[in-house]
């Protein structure tokens, strides 16, 4: 019950105080899909405290993330010749509602993060603290990966591109 | 001062440890104080600017070989905002197939690189 109580008034001071707890809070969470991945957008002011594995971390100041998520069921029927000669055909021009996403416990393949401010981190990358600014920008594939994934990130336009293609349909 | 120090030395220590599961590519920039440990990447201990880019290549199951791969990457960063990171990453039987095609392997370089100083936007 202490337990329940603590979480409680830490959640509650970080919604008083501007802040904001993954997805709730002060932050802005948009999703966006194209064929094969899903982007997932974040972006905080003051206090937030992130508990996914992945980027498990709580900041104070400013944070932006990136991260790339491919689709559960990935049906679309993409070469890599394909990709490569049509570059846009893999940007996140398309914006879905956070209830059409389905990410579960996924790990993301690919993200990119800044942080301005302080920030403590706790996920398998970083285990300490960092005060003033940092930028991460990470592909990370499982070791059983077969198969073919594409990422671009330029960072100052904000733009993410992202293809993954199962080895089955990689040519 | 004394406790930044033991968690250099901590980190130090702590880097490296532990066996690889996911194939890994940074790119990171730090300005002003920096104490890290790390799992899966390079533990550091920075006061003022540091910038690091490494590659993680896991076993593809204990004591066996690294990874079949075929990849490519280009990372431009120029300051703080301007940072351009482009990867294209295939393995398996992917990176076997893509690796015999010298017209795939071009295309590829070029959908990365670009041929100019910044790489291909």
């Amino acid at each position: 019950m202490t337990s329940a109580r603590t979480w409680f008034i830490a959640v509650l001071f970080f919604f008083l105080t501007g802040c904001a707890v993954n997805d709730l809070g002060v932050v802005s969470v948009r999703y966006f899909e194209n064929d094969s991945c899903y982007l997932l957008a974040r972006e905080s002011w003051g206090g937030y405290l992130s508990t996914s594995p992945t980027d498990g971390s709580l900041t104070f100041g400013h944070t932006q993330r990136f991260m790339v998520y491919p689709k559960p069921k990935n049906s679309a029927n993409l070469t890599v010749n394909s990709l490569l000669q049509h570059p846009a055909s893999y940007g996140f021009h398309k914006e879905v509602a956070a209830n059409q996403v389905v990410l579960q416990d996924m790990r993301p393949f690919a993200w990119s993060e800044k942080n301005q401010g302080l920030s403590l981190h706790t996920n398998p990358y970083k285990m300490g603290f960092t005060a003033g600014i940092e930028a991460r920008h990470i592909v990370q594939l499982p070791r059983d990966f077969d198969g073919v994934f594409i990422f671009h990130y330029y960072q100052d336009s904000n733009t993410v591109k992202a293809a993954v293609i199962q080895s089955s349909t990689a040519k | 001062m004394k406790i930044l120090i033991t968690l250099g030395w901590i980190s130090l220590l702590l880097c490296g440890c532990g066996e690889a599961t996911h194939l890994v590519y940074v790119h990171e920039v730090s300005v002003g104080i920096d104490v890290a440990a790390s799992a899966e990447g390079t533990g550091r201990f920075m006061f003022g600017y540091d910038r690091d880019t490494y590659t993680i290549v896991p076993r593809i199951a204990s004591g066996q070989d690294a990874a079949t791969l075929t990849t490519f990457g280009c990372i431009y960063a120029n300051g703080l905002d301007e940072v351009q990171f482009n990867q294209f990453v295939s393995s398996g039987e992917a990176a076997k197939n893509i690796a015999k095609s010298p017209d795939t392997l071009k295309q590829i370089n070029q959908a990365i690189h670009g041929g100019g100083s910044t790489c291909k936007q």
